[in-house]
């Protein structure tokens, strides 16, 4: 196998990417995808330590992840379809209603 | 050097997923950032099979490529308005400058640490089997697979009322008033479905008349 | 407004008052161990009265059945006399019981430790709390219950039925009940710290008495200046106990008055400085000359205001201060030699105020402001009195000392009563006449304002209206003249002889006292004969006369009591020889028999102090009191008739003939002593090139440069605020970048610890 440090490295890089897109982007669905790419790199670090060790517990909290990381994009978008409703804009500027 | 097809591969696989990485996030249009998104999301698939996780290259597969990156994809495509530029950050310049060169120096310090931890010291054993997987997630995490499958359910639940239609025209029309026209609220464009003052008249004076008749 | 029946049900709450000492003294405590209790009554009742009498504001049982808190300070009062009582008979039973004087202490209160010059800290030392009961402390507690409780009772009937007054008795009676507290304290006090807290506090109540009617601009002056030169005295007090503290290391009189020269060693000079700036603060205190200014002004508070602090119990603080000094200066006990001058400094301060005062009254047509000048006389009669007493025990003649010292403190028992009888006595005309005036102008309000019922030359021919009144106010008068046998007559004698003797045997100096106060007795007799001739004899002035009646029971009462008192009441105490019981052990208080007064004051075997004694009695009886019955004596209208003797006083004062004094009246002597001798003007001059600026600069420094720095720190914190402000853009990214900004840096700090 391969040195599973070099995937840590992967997903450290792919974590670095996923918060720039996060703070880049305005619309509101390529945040949530980038968020997304965000999760992915902490399930790479697990799988990578896991099949080192050989405790399959890494595997359980990557399936975990995967699993919470479906729900929450499930809720993200419907919260983004209301205000999509509401405002007629997924721009993130435009959620400012807490402005001072 | 020894040629190793191993290494080849995850050279390759893990540029794929950087390129899908960064295209994802400079794409142009969102749909094209979708299927960037995509690209590194089978690249990460194919990472879990080298490193031995089948079934999870396989969950990564069904679940986030099946399920996730659809979703999105409705949303994009319910949320049609044209959001093309991809501006820098027009406030906080100063503050964006630095998170920016904090990240780099984060990834930098990160990798550095994560790349010299001992803990790639020891010797590797061999990865567990799917079967050993199977029996720890049902055996020993079984709480966590029942909350789990709640969670989903709650999340179904909660995503679809959030998306609910609440104009009253269709509290009306649940009613069984088959005067009014029925507005299902998929395929016609998304207007406001907060009622309007004339629906509001409207429909409460219809309101009124089936409880006369009732 | 006579009392029916239903009134005198009003004294119900007074008989657990009274149950107190019987409970007490059946549980087996010592009366002094109860004194704490005099002083604690009226703490307790303060805040009583405060706050159900703004709880309660305006309500009918509270007005009627608790006359707005007035039936609580009573009942108050009559506990603390009560004890009072049964100290005094306590002690006058058994004078050896109280030979440690610092009867009790019950706590530290403070303790702390003196940093010295070589840096090494002192021993603790500690300021107590506890009771000092000798024969000076009682005569004074005596006369501060009694006459707190008497006008307390005369208040109930004075305030309570003047419309004025409606809803704000309760503040009265508060501010009376902690005043009596201040007094009671700093007569109970074994400190002299605790002296002067007390001190403070009888001052500060003053300044809430005398401006009761603080609408009134002249009210609010007047409270103001009487706290302003009360204060003066009491900075040159402070100044005195810091040096008595730093000679002798400690305030306590158990500690103090053991060995006030600690064998020889202290300084005399310094001692005499300390003592001097003791006395200055009762002068401020006690109202004499330079610090009297505010007296007469005081004269603005309510009448039992001006009865109690300004005649029998505040201005008396004073003289108790200068008491006290007197076992610096007794030489046969441990006192330090070579103070004679203070003595000095107080006789002339004493006489010189006398005269003063004198000369000031024969033109005050307010008959309260007679009144006022009268204290200060007398005040200064018994100022004499001890710094005569002062100069002997420091010359080290016992006998005459103690003699004198014994007068002055008598004096000031006769003119307490005396005089605290006079001012309700004229309380009660002012109220009558005010009411008939009241009455008589009931329909229209045209000169409502312009009738001024203190004047006496409103007045008149009251003698046969007010029966009870006029002839308190006749004994009342004729103690404070000294006409013989009435009460001052005791101890006044005693006072100007012993100046005397000094003046001519020992100290030459000490003649201008001396003669000041022999003159000021002839004048005490002429200006209280003619405010009572003024007031009661002759033809009415003003038609308000006709309608006036006698008051109420709640004001006749105390008036009869402290008439009796007056009359009889030095006589008994020196028949029975009671004051002999106070002298046992200590000579602080000797006094002789009748006889040996009667003969002191008419036979003395001195030659030279025989022609003074009678030139007193000549002039204070004969000379004064004829002029004044010249002036303003005569016979009542036609038909009406009075007391007895009151009828044949007038009658007597209306066989002199007439005179008329209009010239003399409007001479400039006249005019400038109706000016107070311009010694107001003068230090309102000097205020205002000196004080006034000052103040304003003060003012400014605080308003700009103290509320300035305040305003900026506010200023500096909504700037602050409104550039964090700017953080909360509302927008959506700006959150997730500061979230994930945030996140990193904790993470980055977290890494940076723990690798």
């Amino acid at each position: 196998m391969i040195d599973p440090s070099w995937i840590a490295a992967l997903g450290v890089i792919l974590f670095g990417i996923g918060l720039l897109g996060t703070f880049y982007h305005k619309n509101a669905i390529v945040v949530l995808m980038c968020i997304e790419l965000m999760l992915n790199a902490a399930n790479l670090n697990f799988v990578a330590a896991a099949s080192h060790y050989g405790d399959v517990n890494g595997w359980v909290f990557t399936a975990i992840a995967i699993a919470i990381a479906a729900a929450e994009v499930a809720i993200g978008l419907a919260i983004l379809l209301s205000m999509y409703s509401t405002q007629q804009t997924i721009s993130l500027d435009a959620a400012s209603k807490l402005r001072n | 050097m020894t040629f190793d097809f191993e290494t080849l591969i995850f050279v390759i696989v893990s540029g794929a997923a950087l390129v899908g990485a960064i295209g994802c996030v400079f794409a142009g249009r969102v749909a094209h950032s979708l299927l960037w998104l995509m690209l590194t999301f089978f690249a990460v698939a194919a990472l879990f099979l080298m490193a031995s996780a089948e079934m999870l290259g396989a969950i990564q597969i069904l679940v986030y490529l099946g399920s996730v990156m659809l979703v999105v994809q409705f949303g994009v495509m319910l949320t049609r308005r044209r959001i093309q530029d991809v501006e820098s950050l027009p406030t906080l310049n100063f503050i964006s400058a630095a998170a920016g060169v904090g990240l780099f120096a984060l990834v930098l310090a990160l990798l550095r640490e994560i790349m010299g931890h001992s803990m790639w010291d020891s010797d590797a054993v061999g990865a567990p089997t799917t079967v050993e997987f199977a029996n720890s997630l049902f055996n020993e995490w079984t709480i966590a697979t029942i909350v789990l499958g709640t969670l989903l359910a709650m999340a179904m639940v909660g995503a679809s009322y959030l998306v609910r239609d609440e104009r009253l025209i269709n509290l009306v029309w649940d009613l069984g008033d088959d005067t009014v026209a029925a507005s299902p609220s998929v395929g016609m464009p998304i207007r406001r479905t907060r009622p309007t003052p004339s629906e509001t008249v409207e429909v409460s004076s219809k309101l009124g008349k089936e409880e006369e008749e009732e | 407004m006579s009392k029916s029946g239903n009134e005198y049900s009003l004294l119900l709450p007074l008989i657990p008052a009274l149950l107190v000492v019987p409970i007490l003294w059946m549980m087996g405590m010592e009366s002094y161990e109860a004194a704490f209790l005099i002083v604690l009554a009226p703490f307790i009742a303060f805040p009583t009265i405060l706050v159900t009498g703004q709880l309660f504001n305006g309500n009918d049982t509270w007005k009627k059945t608790l006359k707005e808190g007035g039936v609580i300070a009573l009942a108050a009062l009559l506990v603390s006399l009560s004890i009072s009582l049964w100290i005094a008979i306590d002690y006058l039973s058994q004078a050896h019981h109280f030979q440690s004087n610092s009867v009790h202490n019950w706590l530290e209160w403070i303790s702390f430790q003196v940093l010295q010059a070589d840096y090494t800290m002192t021993s603790e030392r500690t300021i107590g709390v506890g009771v000092w009961i000798d024969s000076v402390t009682l005569m004074l507690l005596f006369v501060a219950t009694f006459l707190c409780f008497l006008i307390c009772w005369f208040s109930l009937g004075y305030m309570n039925t003047d419309p004025i007054n409606e809803d704000r008795n309760h503040r009265f009676y508060a501010e009376f009940v902690l005043f009596a507290m201040g007094m009671f304290g700093m007569v109970l006090a074994d400190n002299f710290l605790w002296l002067f807290i007390f001190w403070e506090i009888m001052g500060l109540c003053s300044y809430l008495l005398i401006g009761f009617y603080f609408w009134k601009e002249s009210a609010a002056y007047a409270a103001k200046k009487a706290f302003l030169t009360t204060r003066v005295g009491d900075v040159f007090l402070m100044v005195g106990l810091l040096m008595l503290y730093g000679i002798y290391g400690s305030l306590e009189f158990s500690v103090i008055f053991e060995d006030p020269s600690l064998h020889g060693s202290v300084d005399s000079n310094e001692l005499f400085w300390a003592l001097l700036m003791l006395f200055i603060g009762a002068v401020g205190k006690s109202a004499q000359f330079p610090l009297h200014v505010w007296l007469p002004d005081a004269m603005e508070g309510p009448t039992p205001v001006s009865a109690l602090i300004h005649a029998a119990t505040m201005v008396n603080a004073g003289l108790y201060l200068v008491a006290r000094m007197i076992p610096f200066v007794d030489v046969g006990h441990h006192g330090v030699a070579g103070l004679e001058d203070l003595g000095l400094i107080v006789a002339y301060v004493g006489g010189i105020t006398a005269f003063m005062a004198a000369s000031i009254a024969f033109v005050q047509n307010d008959i309260k402001k007679v009144l006022a000048y009268s204290t200060m006389s007398q005040l200064a009669y018994i100022f004499t009195g001890l710094g005569a007493a002062l100069w002997f025990y420091n010359h080290g003649d016992h006998h005459a000392a103690a003699f004198v010292f014994g007068a002055s403190m008598f004096h000031l028992f006769n003119h307490a009563m005396a005089k605290g009888m006079l001012f309700m006595a004229s309380g009660s005309v002012i109220h009558e006449v005010h009411h008939a005036h009241d009455h008589l102008h009931q329909g229209g309000n045209h000169d409502h304002h312009d009738f001024d019922p203190q004047d006496m030359r409103n007045m008149g021919g009251l003698a046969s209206k007010m029966p009870v009144t006029s002839t308190a106010m006749m004994v009342g008068s004729m103690s404070i003249i000294g006409i013989p046998l009435i009460g001052g007559f005791w101890s006044k004698e005693g006072i100007i002889a012993e100046t005397w003797l000094a003046a001519l045997e020992h100290e030459p100096l000490m003649m201008g006292p001396a003669v000041l106060v022999l003159l000021t007795a002839g004048m005490t007799g002429f200006y209280m004969s003619r405010m009572w001739f003024m007031t009661f004899a002759g033809k009415p002035k003003h038609e308000v006369v006709n309608h006036v009646h006698e008051s109420t029971p709640w004001i006749k009462e105390p008036l009869v009591i402290l008439t009796l008192i007056s009359a009889f009441g030095g006589f008994l105490l020196s028949a029975f020889g009671m004051v002999d019981y106070l002298s046992a052990e200590q000579d602080h208080l000797a006094m002789h028999g009748v006889l040996d007064t009667l003969k002191h004051a008419f036979i003395p075997d001195d030659s030279s102090l025989r022609i003074v004694g009678w030139t007193t009695i000549f002039l204070s009886l004969v000379i004064g009191p004829v002029i004044a019955a010249r002036v303003h004596g005569g016979q009542l209208s036609d038909g009406e008739g009075a007391n007895p003797l009151v009828s044949w006083l007038v009658w007597l004062s209306g066989r002199f003939g007439s005179q008329d004094v209009t010239e003399i009246s409007e001479s400039s002597l006249a005019e400038s002593l109706q000016n107070r001798l311009y010694i107001d003007y003068y230090y309102e001059l000097v205020l205002a090139k000196t004080a006034i600026p000052l103040s304003a600069l003060a003012a400014w420094f605080d308003k700009n440069v103290i509320d300035g720095m305040v305003k900026q720190v506010e200023a500096n914190s909504v700037f602050g605020s409104l550039q964090i402000r700017r953080a909360t853009t509302g927008r959506a990214r700006d959150y997730i970048m500061m979230t994930a900004v945030g996140m990193l840096s904790i993470f980055a700090l977290a890494w940076g610890v723990s690798g």
